[in-house]
């Protein structure tokens, strides 16, 4: 992050626009929902991009996974769902949404879902939803600039750089993506936010390169669950 | 009179299979672990076995694999489901009293791994069309193949592999046809 820094209309403190050297063109296109923040940053690497996705106000809505009454610990899937149903307004906690898995055979003893009971669950509390074979990174980028709640499932061998958690290289791990990130000039995907609960707070908004997402996600079959209704007032 | 010979699925087209499938989304918990598809015929006709197992993987922790918790078999003419159950309704072996356990450690880096599952995907290619015809196969590859599954499994999960598909062990380790 660059140390100028000004206020834009999101109230996020985003470096300057430079109109002099770096013009937002008519080859950006704003996102599809006017309602979901649009603006320049810089991402770890010193690149300069234009995000798309409330990555900033998503953060408070992920947690380590595991917390929870049931000692239910694979629960990466229904925290997921939680962070999703938290983003358009419905309170809940880990502990509420493992409870209504449990108790209606949408997780397993120990809380894994498939994509499809994930669907299932967002939508029995309220925000309609469906599994989606995404495929792509521009597909899964329309979706963020719709304002969709997304999970998508990965590898988390390859999201943590870790061979211990790779298994066959299948996907392995849900998490939610919460932004999306673009070169200003050329509007090629750079990478991906996300919020990922194996983790915790310490990755929350991290930001996820178009390498690393095509191997832990596009690779592993580009699954995801996307809300069938959009976020608005964020 | 049906002349048309079927085509048999290689390995690679199985596991691409297996990504895309609904069933996978379906009746697959992301969180589980997977195993390889290992080549069979103990339905009678040529397939590909797998099974999935509850994992616990937490960063900086040794990962915590439940027994296997649902297997399937697909056809490797097509890919079409045979068979899918869940282990408290049909095991895929009685005989068994396996336990939850902490794999090893893995040092390797992924891509060393993803090098490894290349391997093995390259030569199961090269295999399972003579292990599906009842032919030997040429022994140096099933060595080849047998050490690289030796290495590259964990050994607590060896003796579940092997008891899903123990006709493909059977020969692939064969010394002599």
């Amino acid at each position: 992050m660059t140390s100028d820094l000004e206020t834009n209309n999101f109230g996020q403190d985003v470096p300057p626009l430079i109109t002099s050297v770096m013009e937002i063109t008519d080859v950006i296109e704003r996102p599809f929902n006017r309602d979901i923040p649009y603006y320049q940053d810089v991402l770890p690497d010193g690149r300069r991009t234009i995000v798309t996705g409330d990555v900033e106000g998503c953060k408070k809505f992920n947690h380590r996974q595991g917390d929870n009454p049931y000692d239910y610990k694979e629960t990466c899937g229904l925290v997921s769902c939680e962070g999703v149903l938290r983003q358009f307004g419905v309170n809940v906690t880990e502990a509420d949404v493992v409870k209504y898995a449990a108790t209606r055979g949408l997780c397993s003893p120990g809380g894994g879902t498939t994509e499809y009971t994930q669907a299932q669950i967002i939508s029995d509390f309220g925000v309609p939803a469906r599994p989606e074979k995404l495929g792509s990174f521009e597909r899964l980028a329309q979706c963020v600039g719709e304002g969709r709640g997304i999970i998508i499932a990965v590898n988390a061998g390859v999201l943590w750089n870790d061979g211990n958690y790779f298994d066959n290289g299948q996907a392995n791990h849900a998490i939610v993506v919460t932004g999306v990130a673009r070169d200003p000039v050329t509007d090629q995907i750079q990478g991906f936010f996300i919020n990922d609960s194996g983790t915790g707070p310490q990755d929350s908004g991290r930001f996820i390169d178009v390498n690393t997402m095509q191997n832990a996600w596009l690779n592993t079959g580009g699954i995801g669950v996307v809300t069938e209704i959009v976020r608005s007032r964020v | 009179m049906n002349n048309l010979q079927k085509v048999l699925l290689n390995y690679t087209e199985v596991q691409e299979l297996y990504r895309n499938s609904v069933f996978r989304q379906t009746e697959i918990p992301v969180e589980y672990a997977v195993s390889l598809a290992m080549p069979t015929k103990k339905l009678g006709i040529p397939g590909y076995a797998y099974f999935a197992s509850p994992a616990l993987r937490v960063p900086g922790q040794p990962t915590q694999q439940d027994p296997p918790n649902r297997w399937w078999i697909v056809d490797a003419h097509g890919g079409q489901l045979l068979i899918f159950a869940q282990w408290k309704v049909m095991p895929f072996a009685t005989d068994v009293n396996w336990t939850p356990v902490q794999l090893p450690p893995i040092s390797a880096t992924i891509d060393e791994m993803r090098q490894v599952l290349s391997d093995v995907e390259s030569i199961m290619n090269k295999l399972i069309p003579d292990f599906f015809a009842d032919e030997p196969g040429d022994p140096n590859t099933r060595n080849t193949l047998a050490q690289t599954l030796a290495e590259y499994l964990p050994k607590p999960l060896i003796p579940q592999y092997r008891t899903l598909a123990p006709d493909f062990f059977t020969w692939l380790e064969a010394e002599a046809f």
